[in-house]
């Protein structure tokens, strides 16, 4: 079946794990390949592709989980780790259910697969990016990365699930540097998704264009305001702050160790009723899309807020077992080398019911927020920030001249209560989310929003 | 050494082309702890290895985590195929030969011996610090023990052929802090290469504080003040804004501080150093990740710039030596220049003296959104929590604020430095005052 790895082996060392007793165990194969290309100075310089293959294993013993992991794939070498955990348990054996192959529930279509596009193709997508992206004479440098990879999962576990998955993901990204009178700014893009080369075959040159456009006319734009006011984001900026004011908020682990401000809220009023948030991994394309997740648990589409109301956390096996309850499948991890835990997938506001130029012909003044970066938040007491990297001061419902980024910062629960207006839109971003030092692939979205009161962090007086 | 005779198999199938094999392995225990019961206990492996090929100028690379003959001749043609699509730059070179050396850093593998039952202890006992320190702290996210015996080895077909292993441990705990219905969190964290240097109770009762510190927490007005930086907030500043010293970045045109060597570029209080020979540094090593020996790199000398970081391929650019800051993520990436352990030497004037002086400011203990900042522009803007300074005092906890502005000026606009140096990681800084900053309230 799979190099190096079996049924049969995977069957064996769930034995191992549950020798001394224990309440589940899994065994988590993997095996991932990867191709990267990076060009600066006009020139292709760094090439590079590589294999991962390793192995997880993972006891959980009441509420105790051990896990290990190697890239040491020899069957004697695998059955002495397990051993060896098996020994944080004390008592009688545990049983292992007979293993059974899960259908995937969804597909998703790889039209092209990277694996079979020519190195000189890729290439050609990076070269079309520097021209596209040099077409202007305050550009001074341009970097462009092209990277895809492709991995393979077989997970099993001792209650007899199975399952095995192929992901494959392909991103391509432009970042411009521009400069004036030695003022320097960037313009960033980037595209991809679940999916083959198809994804990024196409985009090159209008992600370049908009990289550019953004860099120079950062160069012209003025400092971001300082202070509390009104903001109105885009469906085209992206999806930042609803990962960062709910998102990580509602992944259980944080809710049961009463970690988060939305703990014990389920049912509760948490936001306005204009606003309805779900993660959905069965989205086709996305970037935080999967059929399964990394504990072989079918990737679904989870309404977290509805219409205001707290209706779900998200959940992996470990937190689900604690409530009696079953996974949400958010049970994801960076890699063999990490245990799973709750995650996102593609998480978003659904669209509401205005028209995005209305809400900015109601808007006498503030911020207008169309592109995100990053962002982090302190699920404890909810204060989130996420960066605007292009913005628009808003003057009688007008958008005015451009302003230089800055970062947003707010309380997660009050921004979401305050949002008084939602508009018909919606646009996906996608990125990379952190945590516990893990990072997963994500994509989030939202609908062009109106928030009343954000500290915008810039530097000019208001 | 095992790596290292891996390495040399390779390095024998070399051709007509410049060949280099990084290879690395590593074991780490991880205890987490949270209400003092085990969450998790973690043993990982990790090995692999990448390599280099070069030909003709033209550079490619591969990795692979099997570390079998088979698997290296495959990563080997792999790295060759990569190699013929790069465009030619005749700068691309490897390090000339050091002769062998293989060398052992000050390592405690008597402790990574310990029973599982000792590790766990050593875990908890963090977390009871933190708890001791005051009952409003009443959950933690997790304490955490971890413990690395790491071996490395490079080899080129120069004649390269270096190793090195040792040890490090580190504690770490996010504690959380309840009152009146707020919540607030706290962190803190601490590395050492022996167990014995390892602080567990400081650790604690250290993030037990910081988050009562800001119960009650409120926003203040949007103003220009003084800003006080801890040193776990210098160190974080002086981290996101590291790239601006890499050669790689200045001949790019993606630094802030190309064209401006010899010129001032900070305060006259600023010292910046890059050290890889520092003792029991997280960085320290005898080379660096291409073989070159570590040294000592002035950076900033009383705020004049004085030199970048450089690998070998930067260097021949500019037909200079390698500062022995070649490093890499791990061994699924190519070298570029990086620092070692970088430090703000630190003043004379402890931190309380340094905050006395200001009548009206704030101290800032936490930032959020740090990634966000832009190394190249030089553009900041982040979420920032702390207390607010009165008449020289530290009057009130304040949260949901933000501070911005631009590296350069910052490094300008620094009118104190405290005593107090601190480590995180391989970044280390004392406490920082700046003259000046924006702050965004209500």
């Amino acid at each position: 079946m799979k190099r190096h790895f079996n049924e049969a082996l995977a069957q064996e060392l769930l034995g191992a794990l549950l020798a001394q007793g224990g309440d589940f165990a899994e065994v988590y194969w993997e095996h991932t390949s990867s191709q990267s290309l990076f060009l600066e100075g006009e020139k292709l310089e760094r090439l590079s592709g590589g294999e991962d293959l390793g192995l997880g294993l993972r006891l959980v013993v009441s509420d105790r989980t051990f896990y290990a992991h190697t890239s040491d794939l020899e069957p004697e070498s695998l059955l002495e780790l397990a051993t060896r955990l098996a020994r944080g348990a004390e008592g009688k054996p545990g049983q292992v259910e007979e293993l059974l192959l899960r259908e995937a529930p969804v597909r998703f279509g790889v039209r092209q697969p990277s694996s079979q596009v020519e190195t000189s193709e890729k290439a050609q997508l990076l070269h079309i990016l520097n021209q596209e992206a040099r077409q202007a004479p305050q550009v001074r440098q341009v970097t462009a990365n092209y990277g895809n990879v492709e991995q393979e999962i077989l997970v099993a576990n001792s209650r007899g699930f199975m399952a095995q998955d192929k992901r494959t993901r392909v991103r391509l990204v432009v970042n411009v540097i521009a400069e004036d009178q030695g003022k320097i700014q960037t313009g960033y893009e980037s595209i991809g998704g679940v999916g083959g080369f198809e994804l990024v075959a196409t985009g090159a040159p209008q992600m370049a264009q908009s990289a550019r456009e953004r860099a120079v006319m950062m160069l012209s734009a003025r400092s971001a305001p300082s202070g509390q006011m009104t903001v109105v984001m885009a469906g085209e900026a992206g999806g930042t702050m609803v990962h960062e004011a709910c998102g990580h908020g509602l992944e259980a682990d944080l809710v049961q160790k009463g970690l988060s401000v939305y703990a014990d809220k389920m049912g509760q009023r948490v936001a306005s009723s204009l606003i309805t948030v779900i993660d959905d991994a069965t989205l086709p394309g996305r970037y935080g899309s999967f059929a399964f997740d990394d504990e072989g648990t079918p990737g679904q589409r989870t309404v977290l807020i509805e219409n205001g109301i707290l209706k779900s956390y998200m959940y992996n096996l470990n937190t689900a077992r604690k409530e009696n309850r079953e996974s949400t499948g958010n049970g994801r991890r960076d890699s063999y080398r990490s245990r799973p835990i709750p995650r996102m997938s593609n998480t978003y506001i659904a669209s509401g019911e205005t028209d995005p130029e209305e809400i900015i012909a109601a808007t006498e003044n503030g911020l207008y927020v169309t592109k995100m970066g990053g962002g982090q938040v302190n699920t404890t007491n909810g204060d989130f920030v996420f960066e605007v990297t292009e913005g628009y001061l808003l003057q009688n419902g007008k958008i005015g001249a451009p302003v230089r980024g800055a970062t947003l910062i707010g309380n997660g629960p009050q921004v979401l209560s305050e949002v008084d207006l939602v508009g018909q839109d919606n646009g996906f971003s996608l990125g990379v989310c952190g945590k516990n030092g893990q990072g997963v692939p994500v994509g989030d979205a939202q609908p062009t929003l109106r928030i009343p009161n954000l500290v915008v962090g810039g530097t000019e007086g208001v | 050494m095992e790596l290292l005779s891996l390495a040399k198999q390779v390095l024998s199938w070399a051709q007509d082309e410049e060949l280099e094999i990084y290879l690395s392995q590593n074991e780490t225990t991880r205890i987490e702890v949270s209400d003092l019961e085990v969450e998790s206990s973690n043993i990982s492996r990790s090995e692999g290895m990448g390599i280099r090929c070069l030909k003709d100028g033209r550079s490619g690379f591969a990795y692979t985590t099997v570390l079998t003959i088979g698997a290296a001749e495959g990563a080997l043609s792999q790295a060759r195929e990569s190699s013929r699509f790069a465009d030619q730059d005749l700068a691309r070179s490897l390090p000339e030969s050091q002769g062998e050396t293989q060398v052992e850093l000050s390592s405690d593998n008597d402790s990574l011996k310990l029973p599982m039952e000792e590790k766990i202890e050593f875990a908890r006992r963090i977390e009871r610090a933190a708890r001791a320190k005051d009952s409003r702290v009443r959950k933690v996210r997790q304490a955490q023990y971890a413990d690395t015996a790491y071996q490395l080895a490079i080899a080129n077909s120069k004649g390269l052929a270096t190793a090195h292993s040792g040890t490090f441990f580190t504690s770490s705990i996010l504690a959380v802090a309840e009152d009146a219905g707020q919540a607030e969190m706290g962190w803190s964290y601490h590395f050492a290469r022996e167990l014995a240097k390892l602080d567990l109770e400081s650790v604690g009762s250290e993030a037990a504080q910081r988050a009562v510190a800001l119960l009650g927490a409120g926003s203040v007005q949007s103003a220009k003040v003084p800003v006080v930086l801890d040193p776990t907030v210098a160190a974080e500043f002086l981290g996101a804004f590291v790239s601006a010293f890499s050669a790689e970045s200045v001949q790019k045109g993606k630094s802030l501080f190309a064209g401006l060597l010899g010129q001032q570029v900070a305060s006259p209080l600023v010292t910046l150093v890059d050290d890889g020979t520092y003792p029991d540094g997280l960085s320290t090593a005898p080379v660096d990740d291409e073989g070159v020996p570590m040294q000592r790199t002035s950076v900033i000398r009383e705020g004049r710039l004085d030199s970048f970081l450089f690998d070998t391929y930067t260097a021949h650019r500019e037909e200079k030596n390698s500062t022995g800051n070649a490093l890499r993520s791990s061994f699924r990436s190519t070298p570029s220049p990086g620092s070692t352990n970088l430090l703000i030497s630190p003043g004379s004037q402890k931190p309380q003296a340094l905050i006395g002086e200001i009548k009206q400011g704030l101290y800032v203990t936490d930032v959020m959104g740090m990634h966000t900042a832009n190394p190249i522009s030089g553009d900041f803007s982040v979420g920032a929590s702390g207390l607010w300074i009165e008449n020289g005092e530290l009057a009130r906890p304040v949260r949901s604020i933000a501070i911005a502005g631009n590296w350069r000026d910052l490094l300008l606009s620094i009118t104190a430095v405290g005593d107090d140096l601190r480590w995180m990681g391989g970044i280390g800084a004392p406490t920082i005052c700046i003259g000046e900053m924006s702050l965004s309230g209500q």
